[in-house]
């Protein structure tokens, strides 16, 4: 029987999986699921908490990074992939993923807790944070790519903006 | 298989264009045929845990191999699980990129690069 963070990170991994185009999910989808199955499996009987934890940043990581880059180059190519693998314009994107699997990971550790009157502790912090610090770096690459390639640049701020309303809608939905 | 933008069909012309990840694909399936985890791991293998792929990059990659034809799907064990090959392509690029990879180390051993106390390396 798989253990319970195991079973949580694939449910996870496969709700990530929705960012990527139609197309490409449904030529490597089942794969990619696959792969990262037993990449958890490895990770975790050989490290356990510490290699999840390592998996799940390359993942944050390696899906921003990707996400980006196939969702534009479906339409167009090169230029696009070069500029989604500018650092603002894939760090926000990191940044409310790693959002999400902090806010995943509290819930399956700690449970659904309701926002308490003090002290809101270090997670909600660091939530926050990632949140906040990712609204300098899309203003930079707005200012920066908006003149020179519109529609490509906002295609990409519509994503971050998706990612950061997607990670506060779950902790309003959590009631947190 | 849906239709792949094919924009890098070209890129292949020239070794030095193929990106490092997919160059260790490439190495990882020079041996035999492998599905998805089994490059992961060789790839992360081959190059000494420098170079480890996410699912993202590795299917990217592949994607893009496959429109290149630099790759090509094959029968294996499982039959759950999609398994690759080299083609000719393939190991023309892979051979074109170990001798370019062979002729700087060449290189760096006659000027003595980054050996103390060489004299400089004149171009």
């Amino acid at each position: 029987m798989k253990p319970a963070v195991i079973e949580a990170s694939e449910r996870a991994y496969n709700w990530l999986l929705r960012f990527y185009p139609a197309r490409f999910k449904q030529e490597f989808g089942t794969e990619m699921q696959f792969v990262f199955s037993e990449a958890l499996k490895d990770s975790y009987s050989q490290h356990r908490a510490r290699g999840l934890f390592r998996l799940w940043g390359r993942t944050v990581l390696d899906a921003a990074k990707t996400i980006i880059v196939e969702q534009f180059e479906k339409e167009k190519g090169v230029s696009m992939e070069t500029m989604a693998k500018k650092t603002s314009a894939w760090l926000p994107l990191a940044m409310s993923l790693a959002a999400l699997a902090l806010l995943i990971g509290y819930v399956l550790v700690v449970g659904i807790v309701g926002s308490p009157d003090g002290d809101e502790g270090a997670p909600a912090r660091i939530f926050q944070l990632l949140l906040a610090g990712q609204l300098p770096i899309m203003a930079f690459f707005a200012v920066k790519w908006l003149p020179e390639q519109p529609r490509q640049a906002w295609k990409i701020l519509a994503l971050q903006l998706g990612a950061i309303v997607l990670a506060v809608s779950l902790v309003l939905y959590f009631e947190m | 298989m849906y239709r792949l933008t094919v924009y890098r069909k070209s890129i292949y012309n020239t070794s030095m264009d193929i990106p490092q990840s997919e160059f260790y694909i490439l190495l990882s399936l020079a041996i035999k045929p492998r599905h998805g985890y089994e490059i992961m791991k060789q790839v992360a293998r081959d190059s000494g845990d420098k170079v480890q792929l996410g699912p993202g990059t590795l299917y990217g990659s592949i994607k893009r191999m496959l429109a290149s034809e630099l790759i090509v799907e094959a029968p294996g064990d499982d039959p759950r699980r999609k398994y690759y090959r080299l083609t000719e392509e393939g190991k023309k690029a892979l051979k074109s990129e170990v001798d370019r990879y062979n002729d700087v180390m060449k290189l760096v051993k006659r000027v003595g690069l980054f050996e103390p106390f060489t004299s400089a390396y004149e171009l």
